[in-house]
């Protein structure tokens, strides 16, 4: 067994008597669920879902696991690009009503956020375009791109996940 | 003739001498990538690796420091040996304890010669100069002396021991999540002296930094990547995308980020091996 990973409990029970003086007060945060979205918040949701379906669906084909279908993924990169021209207007100021994870930073850095949407646009349809490429490689490299630009905005612009009350 | 040998031999030392220093500052890129240093040392859009970042705590708030090169303000000035005290020790060169949001309670388990490696990179990279933020602490966290105490009951310093009966697979990626990677220290829950409640090994945490629910990695029933497979796994380190076709954010987009779309294929592997290991609870 590794010591270094394995859990002294006498030792750190008297941890507990002998520190036990520092009582801390712990913060709860506030839960937020999916459910209940109405108007924008609702319709981008919605959107959002859809964005993550086609991604799905390509990914299969991508990794080999389903056969490759150059009319599928030319669907699903052409429903991504069309999704991206609105992502801007579905997130108008303030809009974090309800169960919204949308951040306030979209707001306070709205040129990086819309740039971000205009490079999604760029790289779904590129991916469009290499869909009658046979070659896998080049495939995984363009989804990874546009993949890159869903990771990069979540991180950014998405509130974390906080636990549930 | 003999002059011209010595010069030749000097020559070929030399130069194999420069091929171990980039040999060791590669591996030295991959370590830091591996350790996720850019995450907290450096602000995005500013100075690479001159800290300053803010980190919120129920224990008050924290200011990440300069790790450039940089002699009066970062750590240029610092021997190996005191880059292997700070790192496996938690204590600086003058001596003070270093709070554990330094997660020196994992690098403690690196090996000598990747710590010495990643020296060799830090080294290399260009010298910021920018002071230190004073860390904004309430009391009794305020003072460092506490420290001690807390390393008494919460950090082993045990270096990072292989298993013999356990593939070399299984080994690596115990040692980059035990390690380098940090992962236990968001994934595992935390006692109120906000020490690992070691119990409860990579089991998630409700309440990680900055209020952030981070998840179980164990093949719990309750944990979401419980059905993933090993693919799946992969797939979610290399570029974020979980199997329902969703993108990984929060501070785990940070992890990808920086650490863990850097990887090697073989590595991802052996952190899948390891993870797919663990006990069920």
């Amino acid at each position: 067994m590794n010591r270094s990973i394995s859990f002294d409990a006498s030792r750190r029970n008297s941890g507990w008597l002998v520190t036990g003086i520092y009582i801390i007060a712990l913060n709860f945060s506030p839960a937020y669920a999916h459910s209940g979205a109405e108007g924008i918040v609702k319709e981008r949701m919605d959107m959002m879902d859809k964005i993550g379906k086609n991604m799905k669906a390509m990914k299969g084909m991508i990794q080999g696991k389903t056969e490759l279908s150059p009319d599928k993924i030319a669907s699903n990169a052409e429903s991504i690009q069309s999704a991206s021209k609105h992502i801007k207007k579905m997130f108008p100021e303030g809009s974090i009503n309800g169960p919204s994870e949308a951040l306030p930073t979209i707001w306070e850095n709205w040129q990086k956020f819309s740039s971000l949407t205009e490079e999604l646009s760029i790289e779904s349809e590129n991916l469009k375009q290499l869909s009658t490429s046979q070659d896998r490689r080049s495939l995984m490299k363009q989804f990874a791109k546009v993949g890159k630009i869903c990771r990069s905005c979540h991180t950014d612009f998405r509130k974390k996940k906080t636990k549930k009350e | 003739m003999v002059k011209g040998l010595l010069y030749c031999a000097i020559t070929l030392n030399l130069s194999q001498a420069i091929a171990v220093e980039d040999e060791a500052q590669k591996n030295g890129e991959y370590i830091f990538n591996l350790g996720g240093c850019a995450s907290c040392h450096t602000i995005e859009g500013r100075a690479p690796l001159a800290g300053g970042l803010e980190m919120e705590t129920r224990f008050g708030t924290f200011f990440t420091p300069n790790i450039s090169p940089d002699k009066p303000t970062g750590i240029g000035e610092w021997s190996d040996e005191e880059f292997l005290v700070a790192m496996t020790s938690g204590v600086s060169p003058s001596g003070e304890h270093y709070y554990p949001t330094f997660p020196y309670t994992s690098y403690s388990k690196m090996t000598r010669e990747d710590l010495l490696s990643l020296k060799r990179y830090l080294d290399s990279q260009p010298a910021v100069s920018q002071k230190n933020i004073p860390h904004d602490l309430s009391f009794p966290f305020n003072s460092r002396s506490i420290l001690f105490f807390w390393k008494l009951f919460n950090f082993d310093g045990g270096p990072f021991i292989s298993e013999s009966s356990k593939s070399k697979s299984w080994n690596r990626g115990a040692y980059i999540i035990n390690g380098p990677g940090h992962c236990v220290e968001c994934h595992t829950a935390r006692n109120i002296l906000g020490g690992l409640k070691h119990e409860m090994f990579l089991e998630g945490n409700p309440d990680g930094p900055e209020g952030e629910s981070v998840p179980g990695l164990t093949p719990g029933k309750d944990n979401r990547i419980n059905q993933w497979s090993e693919e799946d796994i992969l797939f979610s380190l290399q570029l974020g995308m979980i199997p329902d076709g969703d993108f990984l954010g929060g501070s785990m987009g940070q992890v990808i980020e920086n650490t863990t779309s850097k990887l090697t294929e073989e590595d991802l592997r052996a952190i899948t091996n390891y993870l797919k290991s663990l006990s069920r609870k």
